[in-house]
Protein backbone atom coordinates (compact mmCIF):
# COMPACT_ATOMS: atom_id res chain seq x y z
CA UNK A 1 0.00 0.00 0.00
CA UNK A 2 1.33 3.66 -0.66
CA UNK A 3 0.68 5.53 2.46
CA UNK A 4 1.20 9.23 3.69
CA UNK A 5 1.42 10.25 6.77
CA UNK A 6 1.30 13.68 7.86
CA UNK A 7 2.50 13.89 11.58
CA UNK A 8 5.19 17.05 13.19
CA UNK A 9 6.37 14.41 16.02
CA UNK A 10 9.28 13.17 14.75
CA UNK A 11 9.55 10.78 17.29
CA UNK A 12 5.94 9.09 16.48
CA UNK A 13 6.17 10.02 12.92
CA UNK A 14 9.78 7.88 12.49
CA UNK A 15 8.05 5.15 14.88
CA UNK A 16 4.89 4.49 12.35
CA UNK A 17 7.08 4.87 9.33
CA UNK A 18 9.43 2.70 10.38
CA UNK A 19 6.57 -0.05 11.60
CA UNK A 20 4.45 0.16 8.56
CA UNK A 21 8.00 0.12 6.17
CA UNK A 22 8.66 -2.85 7.99
CA UNK A 23 5.32 -4.85 6.97
CA UNK A 24 5.84 -4.15 3.50
CA UNK A 25 4.00 -0.85 2.69
CA UNK A 26 4.96 2.58 1.09
CA UNK A 27 5.31 5.44 3.22
CA UNK A 28 5.62 9.36 2.14
CA UNK A 29 6.06 11.42 5.32
CA UNK A 30 5.42 14.99 5.64
CA UNK A 31 5.91 17.00 8.53
CA UNK A 32 3.53 19.68 8.22
CA UNK A 33 -0.16 20.73 7.09
CA UNK A 34 1.06 22.83 3.72
CA UNK A 35 2.98 19.88 2.87
CA UNK A 36 0.85 16.76 3.79
CA UNK A 37 -1.97 18.77 1.84
CA UNK A 38 -0.10 19.31 -1.22
CA UNK A 39 0.96 16.07 -1.38
CA UNK A 40 -2.28 14.80 -0.61
CA UNK A 41 -4.07 16.59 -3.21
CA UNK A 42 -1.50 15.80 -5.95
CA UNK A 43 -0.34 11.98 -5.45
CA UNK A 44 -2.44 9.43 -4.97
CA UNK A 45 -2.41 7.24 -2.16
CA UNK A 46 -4.28 3.95 -0.41
CA UNK A 47 -4.52 5.39 2.77
CA UNK A 48 -3.90 8.71 4.56
CA UNK A 49 -2.44 8.84 8.45
CA UNK A 50 -3.59 12.76 9.59
CA UNK A 51 -2.22 13.92 12.88
CA UNK A 52 -5.20 16.67 14.12
CA UNK A 53 -2.90 18.87 15.27
CA UNK A 54 -0.29 20.19 13.29
CA UNK A 55 2.01 23.25 13.10
CA UNK A 56 2.06 26.31 10.09
CA UNK A 57 -2.04 27.38 10.53
CA UNK A 58 -2.88 24.25 8.53
CA UNK A 59 -4.01 21.42 10.87
CA UNK A 60 -5.47 17.64 10.32
CA UNK A 61 -9.15 18.77 10.39
CA UNK A 62 -8.46 21.71 7.34
CA UNK A 63 -6.61 19.00 5.45
CA UNK A 64 -9.47 16.20 5.86
CA UNK A 65 -12.02 19.03 4.99
CA UNK A 66 -10.48 20.54 1.61
CA UNK A 67 -9.69 17.00 0.05
CA UNK A 68 -13.32 16.00 0.66
CA UNK A 69 -14.38 19.25 -0.46
CA UNK A 70 -12.48 18.35 -3.99
CA UNK A 71 -14.42 14.53 -3.65
CA UNK A 72 -10.74 12.60 -2.74
CA UNK A 73 -12.07 9.81 -0.99
CA UNK A 74 -9.00 8.28 0.02
CA UNK A 75 -9.67 6.51 3.55
CA UNK A 76 -7.93 8.76 6.63
CA UNK A 77 -7.12 7.90 9.61
CA UNK A 78 -7.07 10.85 12.01
CA UNK A 79 -4.52 11.10 14.71
CA UNK A 80 -4.86 13.15 17.74
CA UNK A 81 -4.12 13.71 21.50
CA UNK A 82 -7.66 14.69 21.91
CA UNK A 83 -9.15 11.83 23.40
CA UNK A 84 -12.84 13.56 23.70
CA UNK A 85 -15.73 11.59 22.39
CA UNK A 86 -16.59 15.13 21.24
CA UNK A 87 -13.20 15.59 19.70
CA UNK A 88 -14.22 12.14 18.11
CA UNK A 89 -17.30 12.70 16.32
CA UNK A 90 -16.01 16.36 15.17
CA UNK A 91 -13.00 14.47 13.13
CA UNK A 92 -15.62 11.71 11.98
CA UNK A 93 -17.73 14.58 10.72
CA UNK A 94 -15.24 16.10 9.07
CA UNK A 95 -14.82 13.13 7.00
CA UNK A 96 -12.33 10.95 8.92
CA UNK A 97 -13.47 7.17 8.28
CA UNK A 98 -11.58 6.32 11.99
CA UNK A 99 -9.89 7.89 14.87
CA UNK A 100 -7.00 6.50 17.12
CA UNK A 101 -6.03 8.90 19.98
CA UNK A 102 -2.53 8.91 21.47
CA UNK A 103 -0.63 7.31 23.13
CA UNK A 104 -1.42 4.15 20.94
CA UNK A 105 0.59 0.89 20.04
CA UNK A 106 1.15 0.23 16.85
CA UNK A 107 -0.45 -2.93 16.27
CA UNK A 108 -3.74 -0.96 17.49
CA UNK A 109 -2.89 1.32 14.15
CA UNK A 110 -1.80 -1.20 12.12
CA UNK A 111 -4.71 -3.77 12.46
CA UNK A 112 -7.06 -0.04 11.71
CA UNK A 113 -5.27 0.93 8.68
CA UNK A 114 -5.80 -2.91 7.72
CA UNK A 115 -9.47 -3.07 8.67
CA UNK A 116 -9.87 0.69 6.83
CA UNK A 117 -8.08 -0.70 3.55
CA UNK A 118 -10.48 -3.99 3.41
CA UNK A 119 -13.22 -1.93 4.18
CA UNK A 120 -13.11 -0.09 0.90
CA UNK A 121 -12.79 -2.51 -1.58
CA UNK A 122 -15.33 -5.12 0.18
CA UNK A 123 -17.92 -1.76 0.30
CA UNK A 124 -18.54 -2.92 -3.66
CA UNK A 125 -20.35 -6.51 -3.22
CA UNK A 126 -22.53 -6.87 -0.65
CA UNK A 127 -21.79 -10.39 0.82
CA UNK A 128 -24.38 -12.94 2.37
CA UNK A 129 -22.32 -15.54 2.86
CA UNK A 130 -18.48 -15.87 4.56
CA UNK A 131 -16.08 -18.88 4.49
CA UNK A 132 -13.04 -18.93 5.96
CA UNK A 133 -11.62 -22.66 5.75
CA UNK A 134 -13.81 -24.90 6.75
CA UNK A 135 -16.33 -22.56 8.62
CA UNK A 136 -18.97 -20.70 6.69
CA UNK A 137 -22.01 -18.37 8.06
CA UNK A 138 -24.88 -17.18 6.03
CA UNK A 139 -25.36 -13.64 6.78
CA UNK A 140 -29.21 -13.87 5.72
CA UNK A 141 -30.78 -16.93 7.85
CA UNK A 142 -27.75 -16.49 10.62
CA UNK A 143 -26.59 -20.16 9.97
CA UNK A 144 -23.32 -21.49 11.08
CA UNK A 145 -21.69 -24.26 10.30
CA UNK A 146 -18.16 -25.85 10.62
CA UNK A 147 -17.14 -29.22 8.20
CA UNK A 148 -20.49 -28.89 7.39
CA UNK A 149 -21.81 -29.79 11.21
CA UNK A 150 -24.53 -27.13 12.42
CA UNK A 151 -23.21 -24.64 15.52
CA UNK A 152 -25.44 -22.98 17.45
CA UNK A 153 -24.65 -19.42 18.27
CA UNK A 154 -25.91 -16.65 21.02
CA UNK A 155 -27.25 -13.55 18.65
CA UNK A 156 -24.28 -11.62 20.21
CA UNK A 157 -21.45 -14.81 19.45
CA UNK A 158 -22.99 -14.91 16.29
CA UNK A 159 -22.09 -10.67 15.76
CA UNK A 160 -18.67 -11.66 16.90
CA UNK A 161 -17.82 -14.25 14.56
CA UNK A 162 -19.16 -11.90 11.43
CA UNK A 163 -17.12 -9.36 12.54
CA UNK A 164 -14.02 -11.86 13.15
CA UNK A 165 -15.00 -13.24 9.21
CA UNK A 166 -15.10 -10.26 7.55
CA UNK A 167 -11.65 -9.31 8.69
CA UNK A 168 -10.11 -12.68 8.31
CA UNK A 169 -6.50 -12.77 7.62
CA UNK A 170 -6.38 -9.10 10.12
CA UNK A 171 -5.22 -8.63 13.61
CA UNK A 172 -8.84 -7.28 15.37
CA UNK A 173 -7.74 -5.56 18.41
CA UNK A 174 -9.83 -5.69 21.69
CA UNK A 175 -10.84 -1.87 21.17
CA UNK A 176 -11.90 -2.66 17.54
CA UNK A 177 -14.23 -5.81 18.63
CA UNK A 178 -15.79 -3.47 21.56
CA UNK A 179 -16.63 -1.29 18.91
CA UNK A 180 -17.86 -3.11 16.31
CA UNK A 181 -19.62 -5.56 17.89
CA UNK A 182 -20.88 -3.89 21.32
CA UNK A 183 -20.98 -0.56 20.20
CA UNK A 184 -19.08 0.27 23.15
CA UNK A 185 -16.66 3.15 23.23
CA UNK A 186 -15.06 3.43 26.67
CA UNK A 187 -12.28 0.96 28.00
CA UNK A 188 -13.32 -1.53 30.31
CA UNK A 189 -10.48 -2.19 32.64
CA UNK A 190 -11.11 -5.79 32.53
CA UNK A 191 -10.89 -8.76 30.34
CA UNK A 192 -14.53 -9.03 28.87
CA UNK A 193 -13.32 -9.46 25.54
CA UNK A 194 -11.01 -11.96 26.30
CA UNK A 195 -14.23 -14.05 27.84
CA UNK A 196 -16.53 -13.65 25.03
CA UNK A 197 -13.81 -14.41 22.57
CA UNK A 198 -12.87 -18.00 24.83
CA UNK A 199 -16.32 -18.66 24.56
CA UNK A 200 -16.66 -18.81 20.95
CA UNK A 201 -13.68 -20.60 20.64
CA UNK A 202 -15.51 -23.27 22.82
CA UNK A 203 -17.91 -23.68 19.99
CA UNK A 204 -15.95 -23.24 16.95
CA UNK A 205 -12.51 -24.74 17.60
CA UNK A 206 -12.45 -26.82 20.55
CA UNK A 207 -14.75 -29.67 19.09
CA UNK A 208 -12.70 -29.55 15.33
CA UNK A 209 -9.40 -29.84 17.02
CA UNK A 210 -7.81 -27.17 14.33
CA UNK A 211 -8.35 -23.61 15.81
CA UNK A 212 -9.79 -20.96 13.55
CA UNK A 213 -8.99 -17.63 16.08
CA UNK A 214 -5.92 -17.19 16.85
CA UNK A 215 -4.64 -14.63 19.79
CA UNK A 216 -2.14 -12.75 18.70
CA UNK A 217 0.16 -11.41 21.37
CA UNK A 218 -0.26 -7.80 22.71
CA UNK A 219 -2.56 -6.83 19.74
CA UNK A 220 -5.74 -8.83 19.46
CA UNK A 221 -6.90 -11.75 17.55
CA UNK A 222 -7.31 -12.71 14.23
CA UNK A 223 -9.38 -15.77 12.55
CA UNK A 224 -7.15 -17.92 9.92
CA UNK A 225 -7.09 -21.33 8.31
CA UNK B 1 -35.81 85.20 70.77
CA UNK B 2 -36.57 83.43 67.16
CA UNK B 3 -33.64 83.94 65.63
CA UNK B 4 -31.46 82.73 68.88
CA UNK B 5 -33.27 79.62 69.02
CA UNK B 6 -33.30 78.81 65.32
CA UNK B 7 -29.71 79.32 65.50
CA UNK B 8 -28.77 77.18 68.35
CA UNK B 9 -31.25 74.50 66.63
CA UNK B 10 -28.58 74.96 63.43
CA UNK B 11 -25.80 74.75 65.30
CA UNK B 12 -27.01 71.82 67.13
CA UNK B 13 -28.29 70.16 64.32
CA UNK B 14 -24.96 70.50 62.44
CA UNK B 15 -23.01 69.02 65.49
CA UNK B 16 -25.64 66.19 64.93
CA UNK B 17 -25.01 65.56 61.58
CA UNK B 18 -21.06 66.38 61.74
CA UNK B 19 -21.13 63.75 65.03
CA UNK B 20 -23.17 61.26 63.40
CA UNK B 21 -21.33 61.40 60.07
CA UNK B 22 -18.12 60.84 61.82
CA UNK B 23 -19.81 57.89 63.99
CA UNK B 24 -20.91 55.97 60.93
CA UNK B 25 -17.51 56.87 59.28
CA UNK B 26 -15.84 55.49 62.30
CA UNK B 27 -18.11 52.38 62.13
CA UNK B 28 -17.56 51.50 58.39
CA UNK B 29 -13.83 52.03 59.06
CA UNK B 30 -13.57 49.52 61.83
CA UNK B 31 -15.80 47.20 59.21
CA UNK B 32 -13.35 47.72 56.06
CA UNK B 33 -10.66 47.76 58.24
CA UNK B 34 -11.40 44.26 59.70
CA UNK B 35 -12.34 43.17 56.29
CA UNK B 36 -9.29 43.88 55.43
CA UNK B 37 -7.05 42.67 57.99
CA UNK B 38 -8.67 39.04 57.42
CA UNK B 39 -8.21 39.48 53.37
CA UNK B 40 -4.46 40.60 54.07
CA UNK B 41 -3.80 37.45 56.73
CA UNK B 42 -5.69 35.10 53.92
CA UNK B 43 -3.71 36.76 50.93
CA UNK B 44 -0.38 36.00 52.91
CA UNK B 45 -1.19 32.50 53.25
CA UNK B 46 -3.28 32.05 56.44
CA UNK B 47 -6.15 30.34 55.65
CA UNK B 48 -7.37 29.50 58.85
CA UNK B 49 -8.64 33.51 59.95
CA UNK B 50 -11.97 34.61 59.81
CA UNK B 51 -13.97 37.74 60.77
CA UNK B 52 -14.54 38.48 64.31
CA UNK B 53 -18.37 38.11 64.96
CA UNK B 54 -19.50 39.95 67.75
CA UNK B 55 -22.67 38.18 68.60
CA UNK B 56 -24.89 41.38 68.64
CA UNK B 57 -27.44 40.32 65.56
CA UNK B 58 -26.49 43.02 63.10
CA UNK B 59 -25.23 43.99 59.63
CA UNK B 60 -22.27 44.05 60.83
CA UNK B 61 -22.69 40.09 62.00
CA UNK B 62 -24.27 39.42 58.79
CA UNK B 63 -21.95 41.14 56.65
CA UNK B 64 -18.96 39.32 58.99
CA UNK B 65 -20.84 35.63 58.90
CA UNK B 66 -21.02 35.73 54.93
CA UNK B 67 -17.35 36.16 54.28
CA UNK B 68 -16.62 33.55 56.84
CA UNK B 69 -19.02 31.02 55.13
CA UNK B 70 -17.67 32.04 51.75
CA UNK B 71 -13.73 31.91 53.11
CA UNK B 72 -15.31 27.91 54.98
CA UNK B 73 -16.42 27.14 51.40
CA UNK B 74 -13.13 28.53 49.59
CA UNK B 75 -11.18 26.29 51.97
CA UNK B 76 -13.24 23.49 51.54
CA UNK B 77 -12.39 23.65 47.59
CA UNK B 78 -9.08 24.07 48.32
CA UNK B 79 -8.67 21.26 50.52
CA UNK B 80 -10.26 18.97 47.64
CA UNK B 81 -7.99 20.37 44.75
CA UNK B 82 -5.08 19.66 46.99
CA UNK B 83 -6.34 16.18 47.71
CA UNK B 84 -7.13 15.79 44.48
CA UNK B 85 -3.41 16.71 42.98
CA UNK B 86 -1.93 14.53 45.84
CA UNK B 87 -3.99 11.48 44.54
CA UNK B 88 -2.65 12.37 41.03
CA UNK B 89 0.89 12.62 41.89
CA UNK B 90 0.61 9.38 43.85
CA UNK B 91 -1.65 7.11 41.57
CA UNK B 92 0.03 8.83 38.60
CA UNK B 93 3.71 7.95 39.95
CA UNK B 94 3.16 4.88 40.88
CA UNK B 95 2.58 3.04 38.03
CA UNK B 96 5.51 5.37 35.97
CA UNK B 97 8.19 5.16 38.80
CA UNK B 98 7.19 0.71 38.30
CA UNK B 99 7.81 1.94 34.50
CA UNK B 100 11.03 3.48 35.06
CA UNK B 101 12.55 1.13 37.53
CA UNK B 102 11.27 -1.82 35.07
CA UNK B 103 13.40 -0.10 32.06
CA UNK B 104 16.48 0.54 33.79
CA UNK B 105 16.54 -2.78 35.69
CA UNK B 106 16.32 -4.15 32.32
CA UNK B 107 19.34 -2.10 31.01
CA UNK B 108 21.36 -2.87 33.68
CA UNK B 109 20.99 -6.52 34.08
CA UNK B 110 19.42 -8.43 31.55
CA UNK B 111 21.42 -10.40 29.49
CA UNK B 112 19.07 -11.95 26.47
CA UNK B 113 17.05 -9.89 24.15
CA UNK B 114 14.07 -11.81 25.48
CA UNK B 115 15.06 -10.72 29.06
CA UNK B 116 14.67 -6.93 27.33
CA UNK B 117 11.83 -7.14 25.47
CA UNK B 118 9.45 -8.59 28.25
CA UNK B 119 10.49 -5.61 30.59
CA UNK B 120 9.92 -3.30 28.00
CA UNK B 121 6.49 -4.77 27.34
CA UNK B 122 5.97 -4.58 31.17
CA UNK B 123 6.91 -0.90 31.18
CA UNK B 124 4.54 -0.03 27.78
CA UNK B 125 1.75 -1.92 29.88
CA UNK B 126 2.43 0.70 32.73
CA UNK B 127 2.40 3.38 31.06
CA UNK B 128 -0.61 1.91 29.79
CA UNK B 129 -2.12 1.95 32.90
CA UNK B 130 -1.10 5.83 33.67
CA UNK B 131 -3.27 6.96 30.14
CA UNK B 132 -6.22 5.20 31.66
CA UNK B 133 -5.79 7.43 35.19
CA UNK B 134 -5.63 10.21 33.44
CA UNK B 135 -8.40 9.55 30.75
CA UNK B 136 -10.72 8.68 33.32
CA UNK B 137 -10.02 12.16 35.60
CA UNK B 138 -10.13 14.03 32.78
CA UNK B 139 -13.91 12.42 31.77
CA UNK B 140 -14.81 12.74 34.98
CA UNK B 141 -14.13 16.75 34.86
CA UNK B 142 -15.88 17.15 31.99
CA UNK B 143 -19.10 15.42 33.30
CA UNK B 144 -18.77 17.63 36.23
CA UNK B 145 -19.05 20.82 34.04
CA UNK B 146 -22.07 19.51 32.40
CA UNK B 147 -20.59 19.76 29.11
CA UNK B 148 -22.24 15.90 27.87
CA UNK B 149 -25.59 17.16 28.61
CA UNK B 150 -26.01 18.40 25.36
CA UNK B 151 -25.51 15.05 24.05
CA UNK B 152 -28.89 13.58 25.54
CA UNK B 153 -31.34 11.90 23.55
CA UNK B 154 -34.47 10.13 24.33
CA UNK B 155 -34.16 6.22 24.61
CA UNK B 156 -35.18 2.86 26.00
CA UNK B 157 -33.30 2.33 28.99
CA UNK B 158 -34.02 -1.74 28.53
CA UNK B 159 -31.74 -2.93 25.82
CA UNK B 160 -29.22 -0.12 26.92
CA UNK B 161 -29.11 -2.17 30.17
CA UNK B 162 -29.25 -5.86 28.31
CA UNK B 163 -26.42 -4.88 26.54
CA UNK B 164 -24.00 -4.24 29.30
CA UNK B 165 -25.16 -6.84 31.38
CA UNK B 166 -25.06 -8.92 28.40
CA UNK B 167 -21.10 -8.26 27.91
CA UNK B 168 -20.47 -8.98 31.89
CA UNK B 169 -22.67 -12.04 32.01
CA UNK B 170 -19.73 -13.45 30.73
CA UNK B 171 -17.06 -12.54 32.55
CA UNK B 172 -19.14 -13.36 35.80
CA UNK B 173 -20.19 -16.82 34.77
CA UNK B 174 -16.24 -17.14 34.43
CA UNK B 175 -16.06 -16.26 38.04
CA UNK B 176 -18.55 -18.80 39.07
CA UNK B 177 -21.35 -16.18 39.49
CA UNK B 178 -24.66 -15.89 39.13
CA UNK B 179 -26.00 -12.79 37.31
CA UNK B 180 -29.98 -11.85 37.67
CA UNK B 181 -31.44 -9.03 35.61
CA UNK B 182 -35.07 -7.58 37.12
CA UNK B 183 -35.78 -5.65 34.23
CA UNK B 184 -39.23 -4.48 32.75
CA UNK B 185 -40.15 -4.29 29.01
CA UNK B 186 -39.18 -0.91 28.33
CA UNK B 187 -37.92 2.12 30.87
CA UNK B 188 -38.43 5.16 28.35
CA UNK B 189 -35.51 7.52 29.64
CA UNK B 190 -33.63 10.95 28.49
CA UNK B 191 -30.07 10.97 28.72
CA UNK B 192 -26.80 10.00 27.87
CA UNK B 193 -26.94 6.16 26.28
CA UNK B 194 -23.16 5.50 26.36
CA UNK B 195 -22.36 7.05 30.24
CA UNK B 196 -25.26 5.89 31.49
CA UNK B 197 -24.06 2.23 30.08
CA UNK B 198 -20.90 3.06 31.63
CA UNK B 199 -22.10 4.11 34.88
CA UNK B 200 -23.88 0.70 34.93
CA UNK B 201 -20.80 -1.37 33.72
CA UNK B 202 -18.59 -0.10 36.47
CA UNK B 203 -21.16 -0.64 38.90
CA UNK B 204 -21.41 -4.62 37.59
CA UNK B 205 -17.43 -4.64 37.07
CA UNK B 206 -17.41 -4.00 40.73
CA UNK B 207 -20.02 -6.07 41.88
CA UNK B 208 -18.19 -9.00 39.98
CA UNK B 209 -14.65 -8.23 40.79
CA UNK B 210 -15.53 -8.08 44.97
CA UNK B 211 -17.86 -11.63 44.82
CA UNK B 212 -17.02 -15.12 46.20
CA UNK B 213 -17.26 -17.50 43.81
CA UNK B 214 -21.28 -18.97 43.52
CA UNK B 215 -22.32 -15.47 44.65
CA UNK B 216 -25.00 -14.06 42.70
CA UNK B 217 -24.86 -10.43 40.91
CA UNK B 218 -28.14 -8.58 40.44
CA UNK B 219 -29.07 -6.05 38.33
CA UNK B 220 -32.43 -4.25 38.33
CA UNK B 221 -34.66 -1.47 37.45
CA UNK B 222 -38.48 -0.20 37.55
CA UNK B 223 -39.95 3.25 38.19
CA UNK B 224 -40.89 4.11 41.13
CA UNK B 225 -43.75 6.58 41.93
CA UNK B 226 -43.20 8.54 44.81
CA UNK B 227 -45.61 11.05 45.22
CA UNK B 228 -49.28 11.95 43.64
CA UNK B 229 -50.16 15.83 43.25
CA UNK B 230 -53.72 16.77 43.34
CA UNK B 231 -53.78 17.39 39.30
CA UNK B 232 -53.07 14.05 38.38
CA UNK B 233 -49.58 14.35 38.26
CA UNK B 234 -47.35 11.85 40.31
CA UNK B 235 -43.47 11.95 41.24
CA UNK B 236 -41.80 9.31 39.62
CA UNK B 237 -38.22 8.03 39.10
CA UNK B 238 -35.85 5.77 38.33
CA UNK B 239 -34.70 3.06 40.57
CA UNK B 240 -31.91 1.36 39.80
CA UNK B 241 -29.75 -0.48 41.96
CA UNK B 242 -26.82 -3.52 41.80
CA UNK B 243 -26.45 -6.14 44.21
CA UNK B 244 -23.44 -8.75 45.36
CA UNK B 245 -22.61 -10.62 47.86
CA UNK B 246 -19.17 -10.22 48.23
CA UNK B 247 -17.14 -8.58 50.74
CA UNK B 248 -19.52 -5.23 50.97
CA UNK B 249 -17.65 -1.91 52.73
CA UNK B 250 -18.03 -0.35 55.97
CA UNK B 251 -20.48 2.58 56.89
CA UNK B 252 -16.96 4.86 56.55
CA UNK B 253 -16.20 3.36 53.35
CA UNK B 254 -19.34 4.00 51.59
CA UNK B 255 -19.62 7.83 52.54
CA UNK B 256 -15.87 7.99 51.11
CA UNK B 257 -16.13 5.50 48.10
CA UNK B 258 -16.74 7.98 45.61
CA UNK B 259 -13.93 9.86 46.37
CA UNK B 260 -11.32 10.05 43.43
CA UNK B 261 -8.84 7.45 44.28
CA UNK B 262 -10.46 6.20 47.19
CA UNK B 263 -10.31 2.56 47.93
CA UNK B 264 -10.96 0.62 51.04
CA UNK B 265 -8.71 -1.19 52.87
CA UNK B 266 -9.97 -4.80 51.70
CA UNK B 267 -9.78 -3.44 48.44
CA UNK B 268 -6.18 -2.70 47.66
CA UNK B 269 -4.80 -5.78 46.22
CA UNK B 270 -7.63 -5.95 43.71
CA UNK B 271 -6.71 -4.32 40.55
CA UNK B 272 -8.43 -0.61 39.96
CA UNK B 273 -7.76 3.15 40.41
CA UNK B 274 -10.06 4.15 42.86
CA UNK B 275 -12.05 5.99 39.88
CA UNK B 276 -14.71 3.84 39.32
CA UNK B 277 -17.22 4.92 41.96
CA UNK B 278 -16.55 8.37 41.00
CA UNK B 279 -17.26 8.23 37.27
CA UNK B 280 -20.76 6.69 38.41
CA UNK B 281 -21.53 9.74 40.70
CA UNK B 282 -20.38 12.03 38.17
CA UNK B 283 -22.62 10.16 35.86
CA UNK B 284 -25.65 9.91 37.64
CA UNK B 285 -25.52 13.62 39.19
CA UNK B 286 -24.92 14.58 35.32
CA UNK B 287 -28.65 13.22 35.00
CA UNK B 288 -29.66 14.93 38.33
CA UNK B 289 -29.87 11.59 39.96
CA UNK B 290 -28.05 10.18 43.21
CA UNK B 291 -25.99 7.53 43.73
CA UNK B 292 -26.64 5.26 47.48
CA UNK B 293 -24.61 2.66 48.52
CA UNK B 294 -25.78 0.35 51.74
CA UNK B 295 -24.86 -3.06 52.79
CA UNK B 296 -27.08 -6.36 51.13
CA UNK B 297 -25.81 -8.54 53.98
CA UNK B 298 -23.94 -9.90 52.99
CA UNK B 299 -22.29 -7.42 49.97
CA UNK B 300 -22.75 -4.45 48.64
CA UNK B 301 -26.09 -2.46 47.24
CA UNK B 302 -25.38 0.43 45.00
CA UNK B 303 -28.31 2.23 44.03
CA UNK B 304 -29.11 4.97 41.23
CA UNK B 305 -31.99 6.98 41.52
CA UNK B 306 -33.14 9.42 38.82
CA UNK B 307 -36.23 11.37 38.89
CA UNK B 308 -38.03 11.17 36.21
CA UNK B 309 -40.28 13.71 34.16
CA UNK B 310 -43.91 12.89 34.94
CA UNK B 311 -46.20 10.72 32.16
CA UNK B 312 -47.75 13.37 30.38
CA UNK B 313 -44.81 15.66 29.55
CA UNK B 314 -43.10 12.76 28.73
CA UNK B 315 -45.27 11.42 26.04
CA UNK B 316 -45.62 14.96 24.27
CA UNK B 317 -41.58 15.47 24.64
CA UNK B 318 -41.61 12.29 22.66
CA UNK B 319 -43.91 13.10 20.42
CA UNK B 320 -42.28 16.09 18.84
CA UNK B 321 -38.84 14.30 19.49
CA UNK B 322 -37.15 12.54 16.09
CA UNK B 323 -37.08 8.73 16.66
CA UNK B 324 -33.36 7.58 17.95
CA UNK B 325 -31.86 5.08 15.73
CA UNK B 326 -30.81 1.91 17.12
Amino acid sequence: MRILLVEDDQTVRIFIAKGLSESGHLVEQAENGKDGLSLATNENFDIIILDRMLPGGVDGIHILETLRRQGNVTPVLLLSALADVDEKVAGLKAGADDYVTKPFSFSELQARLEALVRRNRNEAQPQTRLVVGDLEIDLLSRGVKRAGQKIDLQPREFRLLEFLMRHAGQVVTRTMLLEGVWDYHFDPQTNVIDVHVSRLRQKIDKPFGRPLVHTIRNAGYMLQE
Amino acid sequence: MLTDTLLWACLMLILLAVGGGWLIRRLFRHVIQSISRTTQAITHGDMSRRMPVQGTDDELDEIAITINEMLDRISRLMEGVRQVSNAIAHDLRTPIARARAQLEDAALHATSEAELRAAMEQAASNLDNVTAIFEALLRIAQIESGARRSAFVQFDLVPALQDVADLYQAVAEEHGLKCVRHLPDHLPFFGDRAMFQQAVANLLDNAIKFSPPNGTVTLSAEILTTGRHSDGSSDRQLNLSVTDEGIGMNEADMARASERFFRAEQARHTPGSGLGLSLVEAIVHLHDGQLHLASNTPGLLARITVPLPDEATTSSERAGDPPHPF
